[in-house]
């Protein structure tokens, strides 16, 4: 074994080679297993979400299914009697009103979208509040208001009827209707009097003119027919019970 | 000599720990490279005991070692084939031959010595 000064600048450089690949190699192990966890742990928590929404599509089919075999019932019933035919009728046009059916005419859909590009620029800057430029729960609230003003016979958010047990609320990011949860965009649907009902909501002054004001997209679309889905739960009164003075 | 081991050592360990960590898919390339170097050393630190340890044969069976394996896992990635578990077992089996070897040899010429 020879040892010169070669011999010993080599020895000390391997060395140097070898403890730094050690060394680095733990400290990538070590930092790398914190991340595996998180990565690990929002897994589980979509493989939850997810299974969540099994169960509520399965749900969703078998209320369906109910409906229908209700309706079966139904008119089963109406072809025996001419009596029991009128109450069908009378009932049809009450589940009409309630929202219960799919509902097809004349109407008008309305997009709204959050602001985007330019103002979020803005936003960045912190020159207006954030707040200003989404819609809120209170923005849909009067947009549906204005239209039963305008005598719309039939309202939806995103596909959730508006009926007489439907709540639009906020719910921290989301606005939760009909109990579903969304965000922007929303597309609002309006059966009635086209022509009447979008001179109505591009009123000056009116609340989709002061959306745009804020710089929220706001575009309205006459349709010659729109198809309205029905209230999709069931409309329940566990308080109330009919009254005859 | 010990003195050159204790420097190299120190240093490779501070730059180890002072270097950025390197993305977590890539650890299995320096893990490979690791087992490599370490059964060239041991393969030298045998090669002594049997008195035919030659420098350029360490140097260059260290660099080989490591840059082969790399390459090796790099192509069985490519190949859906985990190579580098052949690697490693193949490093690890030489690493624990070599120490018994050496062992034998380090007693042996112990005895000798003790002989003498």
């Amino acid at each position: 074994m020879t040892k010169t000064k070669g011999t010993k600048i080599t020895i000390g450089i391997i060395c140097f080679l070898l403890m730094f690949m050690v060394t680095w190699q733990i400290r990538t192990i070590s930092v790398s297993e914190s991340e595996i966890l998180r990565l690990k742990n929002e897994n589980e928590l979509r493989d939850e979400v997810n299974q969540w929404k099994d169960m509520y599509n399965l749900a969703m089919d078998k209320n369906s299914e109910l409906r229908s075999k209700i309706e079966e019932y139904q008119n089963a019933s109406s072809e025996s009697n001419a009596t029991v035919a009128l109450i069908k009728k009378e009932l049809d046009e009450a589940n009409l009103l309630a929202g219960l059916v799919d509902v097809k005419g004349p109407g008008i859909r309305i997009n709204l979208d959050d602001t985007k590009a330019i103002n979020q620029i803005a936003i960045e800057a912190g020159w207006y509040d954030p707040n200003v430029f989404v819609i809120h729960d209170s923005d849909l609230l009067m947009i549906a208001n204005e239209l039963r003003a305008a005598g719309a016979e039939a309202i939806s958010i995103n596909g959730q009827r508006i009926s007489s047990q439907t709540e639009i609320r906020c719910v921290g990011p989301v606005i939760s209707i009909n109990g579903a949860k969304y965000a922007a965009p929303f597309v609002i649907e309006a059966l009635g009097d086209a022509d009447y009902l979008t001179s109505s909501m591009s009123l000056r002054g009116g609340i989709l003119d002061s959306l745009k004001q804020a710089s929220i997209d706001v575009t309205i679309d006459k349709e010659e027919e729109i198809i309205i889905e029905r209230y999709n739960r069931a409309l329940t009164n566990k308080y109330a019970k009919p009254f005859e003075k | 000599m010990t003195i050159a081991i204790v420097i190299g050592c120190i240093l490779g360990a501070l730059v180890g720990i002072l270097a950025p960590t390197i993305p977590y898919q890539y650890s299995k390339y320096t893990a490979v490279a690791i087992m490599a170097a370490f059964d060239s050393v041991v393969g030298a630190i045998t090669a002594m005991q049997q008195g035919n340890f030659n420098m350029k044969v360490f140097v260059t069976g260290f660099f080989t070692n490591g840059l082969m394996s790399i390459v090796f896992t790099m192509f069985g990635e490519r190949l859906d084939v985990d190579i580098y578990l052949a690697a490693i077992f193949v490093f690890v089996d030489r690493i624990f031959k070599n120490i018994s070897i050496a062992r034998r040899c380090f007693m042996e010429n112990k005895e000798k010595k003790m002989k003498e």
